[in-house]
Order: C-alpha cells, then structure tokens, then sequence
C-alpha cells in the first residue's frame, strides 16, 4: 500500500495510532480534532499566501507604472535637452564660421583636441595639422624670449589667460601673429581635463602696429627722434648716469630766425630749413648722444658723460657755430642761427621734465641776451608764480586800504536822452603798471581766493557812493552793480547786500545788481529763490550778457527782473549783420511782452542807437556815449542832458 | 538529583503531600501558578514550611505545563534535590520600566559570583522592557552561562503578573535561580512561524511601537495583508507577529509578538523592541507548524540519551491562542522525545529567554524554549 502523507502519518504517530487498526471512540475523536485542524490550518495559509501574492502583484504594477511615467518623463526630458544642444551647437556653428576667429580646446596634456572655425594662419596652412600636439610642439611655432615664461606658469596653474600672442614662422621667411585666450575645464570632481578658448590671427594688425610705433618714435621730416622717444632717451641717460657717476646735458635749442624765414620764403622752403638744420645737428653730436626734434623749430640734444661743464660749453658753442652757418635759399644767402639754453643732470634736475623745462628757461635767457648764444640754467629764472604771488599781495592791499576804484558807465535812455543810471566798474591804480582794468587782475583774485572780498569792497563802495549821489540830486539815479556767479551761489550774498545797503544807508530801489544769464541759468530754482530774497530787500536786478546763456522763457518769467542787457556781441555789428540785428530786435520784442525794459551794451556808433532806437529799445550803454567815468565826473555827465553825441542822432536839449 | 512533580488546586489542594524531606540548601523548588494565587496565602505557606532551606522561584502564567498536559487554573510545581550542583537565588525589584537594563545587572551581579552554569530567570511580564531587562543580565554575568526563563503570564488578561520574591508574589520583580557546579544542560528554541508577504522596512518606529511601514501607516499595512482575518483584530494580532530580519537575513527567527494595535495612531505595539530601520515580513503558523517545531526543539537540544532530565518547557501565550484547545499536543510533543523517566514542567510566559541567532541570550516572543538538566553523574 502507498504510504501515508508524512502529515497524516505524524498525526497518527502522535496520536499513537496506526494504519493497522481503526482507533477506539477516543482516539477516533481526538484524530478528527487534529485533521479537521489541519484543513482549516492549510485553508487559512492558502488564503494568506494568495492574498501576499496578489499584493504584491498590485504593489508590482503599481510601481512598474510610476517607473513607466519617469522613463516617458525623462524620455521627454532627453528630447528637449537634445533639441537644445543641436540649437546650441547650430549656434556655435555660425558663430565660429562667420568670423575670422577659431575655437580650441585641449586635453589635460595641453594637446589639442579639436580646433573649429577659420584655421589658417597662412594660404595653404590648416590648423587640423595642430590635432594631437601642444602648442610648442608645433612645427611653425617660434617662441619669443619675454613672456613665455609667465605664460607656462598661467598654464601650470590651471588659470585662465586672456590675449596672449603667439608668433609663427611662415613658409616665405616672415611671421605670423596669433592672440589667443583660453581657460581651464574641470571635471565633474574636480580634476582638470584641460583647456578650451579662441584665437584670432593678428598678423595684419601687429605689422600695422609695429610700423605705427615705428613711426611714432621719429620725426617724419627731420628724421631725429621725436618728443616721446626724447624722453626716453632722457630716462636712459638718467639711468646710465646713476650707474656710471658721469653728470649729462639736456640742451635745448631754439632757431632764431626760423619764423622769418617761414614768413618770406613759405613752408616748403621752412621745411627744407629744418632738414638742414637737423641734419647739421646730427652731423655735430657724438655718437653717444642723441637729437630730436620736439615741434616748431625746436630741438633738443642729450649730451652724455662729458667730464667738466666746460666741455659742455665747448660742445654748445660747435653747434651755434654749425647752425649759424649760411643757408642758400632761392640764391640767397640766409643766416638762422639758434640759442641754446642747458640744464645738467643732476644739478639741475633729477627727471627728464624738469630739465627740459630748465633747459628752456635757460634757452629764453639765451635769447633775450641777445640769441645766438648759449646759456646755463641758473636758478635766477624765477617762474612766474613768484610775481604772481606779489600781486595777489597787493590786490589784498589796494582792496583793505580802499585803494582800489569804482568807475561807472552811464546808461542812456534812448526816448529821453537823460542818463538813467550807471554801471559800476572795477579799477585798480596800481604803482607800478597804472590803472588796471578788470581783466588784469580778477582771474589773478579768483586764484587767491579773493573774489568775494572784491565783490562785497565793490558792493560796498556803490552802495556809498550811490547814497552821496541821491543826497545831492533832486532825481537819484541807480548804480548797478555785477555779480559775478560765484557771488551769486554763494549763501552769505543776500546778508552782504542788507549789509552794504544798511551801512551805507542807500534807498534799496537804487541798487540795482547785474547777473548774467549764465549765472541765473545754472540753477534756475534756486537762482528764483534767490532773487526772491533780495527783491524782498527790495534791490532791483538785470540780465547780463543776455543772449549768451541758455535760458527758458518760462524760467525768465518767473525772475522778479527789471530788465535785461543785450550782450554786446550782438550790438557790435548792428546794423549790417542779418542775423544780429534780427535776434536784437526778437529780444527787445520778447522782453517788451515780458514788461522787462531792455538796454543795448556795447554801443558805439550812431548807426547802431538809430537802429536801436527805431526798434524800441530803452536804453543804451557803450563808449558812443561814454567810457566809464570816475565818480567825479559822473554829475557833470548828467549834467549835459543833450551831449555833442546825442545831438547828433538828433535828440533835441 | 531527585525530581518530584506535584499539582495543586485551590479546592482540592496538593495532588500528593509535599516531599518536605527533599528540602535542602541543594534544593530548587519551581512553580507555575494561575494569577490568582498571588492571593492564595495557605499555597505559599504550606511551600514555605516544607522547604524552608530550598530556593524556591515562581510566577504567575498563561497556563501551565506538567508532563505531557497543558492545565488551567492548577499551580505546578517541581521539587528538584541536587546532590553536589550549588543553587543561588536572588530577586530584584525593577524601579520603573526605564530602569529594566539597570535591574537586570543588578541581579546578573548578584548571581554572577558562583561562576554559574545556567541562570533561570522569571520576571515580570507587563512592567518589564524585556529586551533591556536580558541585556543587563547577560552582561553581568560570564559569557558561557547559559541563560534562560520568562516573562510572567496573566491567561489572556494581560492585567497582572507576579514573581516570587523573598517569599511573596510581587508585581515588578524578576526573581532568578543560579545553579553551578556538575550540571549538564542544554537549551533549544524553536518557532514554527513562517513568514510571508512582501518585506517592510520600518520607517518610522520608537521603542516597542511601530508607527509607519515603508512610509504608510502601520495598522493599515498590517491589516490590509491580513484581508478578511483583520476582522480578528485586535485579539487576532497575537497570532500574526512581526518577523524580524538580522543583518539581512529574513527567517532569522527573531519575532515580535503584537500586544496591540491603536487606530488613532495607526500603530503597532509590540512585545519588544523592534528598531527604525528593520525590515519586518508578518509571520504566522498552523498547528502542524507548530507541534512540528516543538518535536523539533527536543532534537535541536541534543538531548540526552540514557539517564532522565528534567525539561523546562516555556511556551509563549500566542502559540496557546493558536493551538488553542490542542496546546496539550506541544506539551505532548516535547515530552515524548525526552529520556524515559524524565521530568516536564513548564508554562505560557509572556516572552521566552533562550539565545538567539543575535545573542547569546535574547527576548523571544512566540516560542517554544526547552531546556534539559541533569545532575553529572559523580
């Protein structure tokens, strides 16, 4: 018989049963109990197997899903950045096809991996030929001495480096130049992989540029060096004379009669005198000297190593004497001559441009001597800052002791003939130049700080005199007065006219300040506020200069203004000038519908008043009438109503 | 040695007089009680005057085993009398559930001083942290000791258990029992659960509960598995443990019994630790897995031949739940394979003590642990 299944026959055996005989009731019942068991037992474990088998699946298609949609996602992803690299490489395409440059890159080893764009640095040259090779291992490669070095180092150092030329040999003997940049590639971790960069053949360019500085260092006439190679030279000598302990001469020299011969016989002949000239020089130096030629009709000479000064004064005199020689011009027999003025190195000055400037102011001694003649720097030629600095010391003088002047122009009314007011003017009498006009000396006050000083003492002296003035007529008449626009930014102006009108007591509707335009236009607003003020103290104001800045009639509008004065470059050449006499006429009209009253400066002649008065204008100021009077004579001016000058124009007494 | 088994039920009392003469310090006395007992003074008293010299270790069950017979509701107990083996015993309160490690040195320290041969330990089966408790002992004792016991029962009540200790049923203890000198034991356990369905890692857990399985809720995972056997929970959950991997390997035979499940937090507590980052397969077994496993067991011990041992036999509650009124054919089982004349008691803990494949002494849940003694012969 078949033997039992190992279960059914284990449960027997515990059992204590066997095939042999059927069990008694108990045994029978306890066998039951146990296989009974075991097919519940068996059906429970089925269920749970399938069901563990049938979560898994889920779970398995579940995630065989999610991984479906991540590959599609990421097949989408790899579509989209494929189409972006083929664009991106299109784009390089173009970019390295169209231009004359190349793209390369390296391996780590410094060959070349691939080079794309326009390769050849010769007809017939292909850079495909530098595939696999370094740079120095290229046949045509001609390294030069200076900055190889640098560069291998960059290289080592994995550093970027940026138009660093290259220079070549080239089948037919010359050269060829390439200016390369180039930076390092790294690796995903960090390793170096190599470089990649451009290049660009320079070759055309770096000819030009040599032939450039070529020419940049000589004089194309002459043929000497020209000024920037001469400091160079100078630097050199500087540098050997340290060295070596021996002293040099820096000479300059200057032809005599250079521009008059210019003058007589033309530019050509002038040039053919310089070449001359510069070729007598040449002939006269030593070998270890060097001339150039720095402009005009000057030159210069470095004289090195001489032993004694005396020697320099030889040499100096031998060049005189060669540039004095005749020279024939158009069959005439014409001596140029020269002086020369020396500075030595280092007595008298420790870098090129200090001896040259010395080396010239003792040129001008040597001409003032007399000319063709030499002379030595002596530290007596004193620069003028030193005679400048005495006059601002007694323009401080004249302004403290009240010696400087006031001297005022009248202002005409062209309707009545009557002066109407006058324009106070600057003077100084000084001892030893005589009265100097404003010119002379105010730029000199704006370089010592001055100037507000000057305009307050001004500002001050009008205001006084222009009281005395109101005290001794019946009709007073104004005085203007300029502001020059650094007094009018400046804050303490409103304080300093109060001032002199309260020191001196003047009616403020007799002050009348002239700004220019430019002044107010710089900073309309705050030029408004400004005026606002002082109108507030009751001062009255006029445009200066007007028609020489720039203004806005919206601006103008808004000045509290009296009236404006035409600049008298636009007066001196009425009434021929087109152009002047019609802008003369706009702005007399423009002011007029501004209510402003308009006054002419500048004017001397009758044709111009008769112009001006035709068209309106209101009053006149200029030397037709009257220069500018000292204060004394400025009553007896107001006097004469009807002056020799207006009765000619027809103004009756 | 000399091995006496007795019985004892409430009404009826001892199945036969006990053998006081057996008492001496040489003497171990072991007993098995329903919980109840704790509060069955005559039953201590009576142990207590018969062997007042013996080291007598108890605890409260899930059921009892004598012989080839599971019993309810009976006390047993084994009277053993060695003739040259030493017997040591100590007790240890454990202060809080916290302190589980801290107690088991204590009481490994208390022992370890006898050099013993094996260590039997009974502790407390609710306030214990069982792992923690096992790893304290072991470390305080020599590394050949042979350590084995349980964690005290309540039926299926999980309310109460107790020890005996210094001579009182206490909750909160773990009493143990130390014998050296010429004794031969061996010690086997076996499990008979399977493990199915797919792999889990533990994604989130702390200490004995476990909250989230590869990411998702742990209860829902479970019970999803189980399908129409959820409907068994909460009290099902015993028959369904948790199947630890080790390093790796799968059917390491490291289980974790579920205690309960918590549909607020979705979570798992376990009879034990089961830590973050374990893969865990659920496991289940029928009948003939199990007794299989326990014939199984006697094998794997390697016992004996010839003279009778006396066999410890600590069964775990879960495996009662699934035999359920055929639990005698596990008892049967183990006995039938021992040297005639041999001894059995034994009982369903809440948690075996026996090595593992991780340590040499471990927390077990749902197995069955055998342990053979026998007196060398002189």
């Amino acid at each position: 018989m078949k033997p039992l299944h190992s279960l059914f026959a284990r449960q027997l055996a515990r059992l204590r049963l066997t095939e042999a005989a059927p069990p008694d009731a108990t045994g029978w019942r306890r066998l039951l109990a146990r296989v009974d068991r075991a097919y519940a037992d068996l059906a429970e474990e089925n269920y749970l197997l399938d069901r563990a088998q049938e979560i898994a699946a889920q779970e398995m298609a579940a995630l065989d899903a999610q991984l479906q949609r991540e590959r599609d996602l990421m097949d989408t992803h790899v579509r989209e950045r494929t189409a972006e690299l083929a664009a991106s490489e299109a784009r390089f395409r173009s970019f390295t096809s169209l231009g004359s440059d190349w793209y390369w890159e390296q391996d780590a080893d410094f060959r070349f991996t691939s080079i794309a764009g326009s390769t050849a640095l010769y007809p017939g040259h292909s850079i495909a030929t530098h595939l696999g090779k370094t740079r120095w291992e290229l046949p045509e490669y001609d390294p030069p001495a200076e900055g190889w070095e640098a560069h291998r180092k960059q290289l080592e150092a994995h550093q970027p480096f940026h138009d660093v030329v290259f220079r070549f040999r080239v089948p037919n003997g010359g050269r060829a130049y390439a200016s390369v940049s180039g930076e390092p590639v790294f690796a995903h971790d960090g390793t170096f992989a190599g470089y990649r960069g451009i290049g660009r053949d320079i070759t055309e360019q770096k000819l030009a540029e040599d032939n450039i500085r070529r020419l940049a260092r000589f004089d194309t006439l002459t043929g000497l060096a020209n000024r920037a190679s001469l400091y160079e030279h100078v630097d050199h000598a500087i540098a050997r004379s340290r060295r070596n302990n021996h002293p040099f001469a820096v000479l300059f020299i200057d032809l005599d009669r250079f521009k008059d011969v210019n003058d007589a016989f033309g530019h050509a002949t002038g040039d053919d005198v310089l070449r001359s000239m510069a070729q007598r020089l040449q002939a006269a130096i030593r070998a270890r000297d060097s001339a150039a030629r720095i402009g005009g009709d000057e030159f210069v000479v470095v004289a090195e190593e001489f032993e004694r000064p005396e020697v320099v004064a030889e040499f100096a005199t031998r060049l005189l004497d060669a540039l004095a020689e005749p020279v024939l011009l158009r069959g005439q027999e014409c001596r140029v001559g020269a002086s020369i003025g020396i500075a030595l190195y280092p007595a008298d000055g420790e870098d090129a441009q200090t001896l040259l400037k010395r080396a010239d102011v003792a040129m001008y001694r040597a001409k003032e001597g007399g000319r063709n003649a030499f002379a030595f720097f002596a530290g007596h030629d004193a620069p003028s800052s030193e005679e400048r600095m005495v006059l601002a010391a007694s323009l401080r003088r004249a302004i403290d002791t009240d010696t400087l002047l006031l001297y005022y122009q009248p202002k005409v009314s062209l309707r009545t003939g009557v002066m109407t007011g006058v324009e106070a003017l600057l003077r100084w009498p000084h001892p030893e130049r005589g009265l100097l006009l404003p010119g002379a000396f105010i730029p000199l006050a704006e370089d010592a700080g001055l100037i507000r000083r000057l305009g307050r003492w001004a500002l001050r002296a009008a205001c006084r005199q222009a009281r005395e003035w109101s005290q001794q007529c019946p009709e007073p008449f104004p005085v203007s007065v300029n502001v020059s626009a650094r007094q009018f930014t400046d804050e303490r102006l409103v304080a300093e006219v109060s001032d002199a009108l309260t020191a001196s007591g003047l009616p403020p509707h007799l002050l009348e300040l002239e700004i220019t335009e430019s002044a107010m236009m710089e900073h309309p607003d705050r030029a408004a506020e400004k005026l606002a003020e002082l109108r507030s103290l009751g001062v009255r104001f006029s445009v200066d200069d007007f028609g020489t800045g720039f203004s806005s009639l919206a601006r103008l509008k808004k000045f509290p203004l009296a009236s404006v004065k035409i600049d008298r470059s636009f007066i001196g050449d009425l009434p021929d000038d087109a152009d002047d006499a019609a802008i003369t006429t706009a702005v007399i009209a423009m002011a007029h519908s501004l209510r402003l009253a308009v006054i002419a400066e500048g004017v001397e002649s009758a044709a111009q008043v008769r112009f001006l008065r035709e068209r309106n204008c209101d009053e006149v100021q200029g030397f037709f009438f009257a220069k500018p009077l000292p204060a004394a004579e400025v009553l007896a001016f107001r006097q004469r109503r009807a002056s020799p000058a207006l009765a000619a124009i027809g103004y009756a007494d | 040695m000399d091995i006496r088994l007795l019985t004892h039920q409430p009404e009826a009392g001892w199945s036969s007089p006990l053998p006081a003469e057996l008492d001496s310090a040489r003497t171990l006395v072991t007993a098995f009680a329903p919980t109840a007992y704790a509060d069955c003074d005559d039953f201590w008293a009576s142990l207590a005057a018969a062997f007042p010299h013996s080291h007598v270790l108890a605890c409260s069950s899930a059921g009892a085993i004598a012989g080839e017979h599971v019993v309810d509701d009976t006390a047993v107990a084994v009277v053993v009398r060695f003739e040259r083996v030493e017997v040591t015993s100590a007790a240890v309160p454990i202060q809080a559930v916290e302190m589980s490690r801290r107690a088991g040195q204590k009481l490994g320290r208390a022992l370890a001083a006898t050099a013993p041969r094996v260590v039997i330990v009974l502790a407390d089966g609710l306030h214990v942290q069982g792992s923690e408790l096992v790893q304290g002992i072991a470390e305080t004792l020599p590394v050949d000791t042979l350590i084995v016991g349980g964690l005290a029962g309540d039926g299926a009540s999980f309310l109460r258990t107790w020890t005996l200790a210094e001579g009182v049923p206490r909750s909160g203890w773990v009493s143990a029992l130390a014998l050296s000198g010429p004794i031969e034991v061996r010690a086997a356990a076996q499990s008979g659960w399977q493990s199915f369905g797919p792999e889990r890692l533990v994604t989130r857990a702390e200490g004995n509960v476990v909250f989230e399985l590869d990411g998702r809720p742990a209860l829902a995972v479970y019970a999803h598995q189980l399908g129409r056997l959820a409907s068994e929970l909460p009290a099902g959950a015993l028959r369904f443990p948790l199947a630890v991997s080790i390093d790796g390997a799968a059917d390491t035979g490291l289980l974790r019994t579920v205690l309960a499940i918590d549909s607020d937090t979705q979570s798992l507590t376990c009879a034990g630790d089961v830590a973050q980052g374990t893969r865990v397969r659920l496991a289940h077994a029928g009948h003939e897995r199990l007794v299989g496993a326990a014939e199984h067991a006697v094998g794997q011990s390697g016992a004996h031949e010839g003279a009778p041992v006396l066999a410890l036999a600590i069964s775990c509650a879960s495996r009662r739940a699934v035999l359920g009124d055929l639990a005698g054919d596990e008892a049967a089982a183990t006995f039938a394979a021992l040297p005639r004349g041999s001894t059995q008691v034994g009982f369903y803990a809440y948690g075996e003590i026996a090595p593992s494949a991780r340590a040499a002494c471990d927390l077990h849940n749902q197995m069955l642990s055998l342990v053979t003694l026998r007196e060398a012969a002189a």
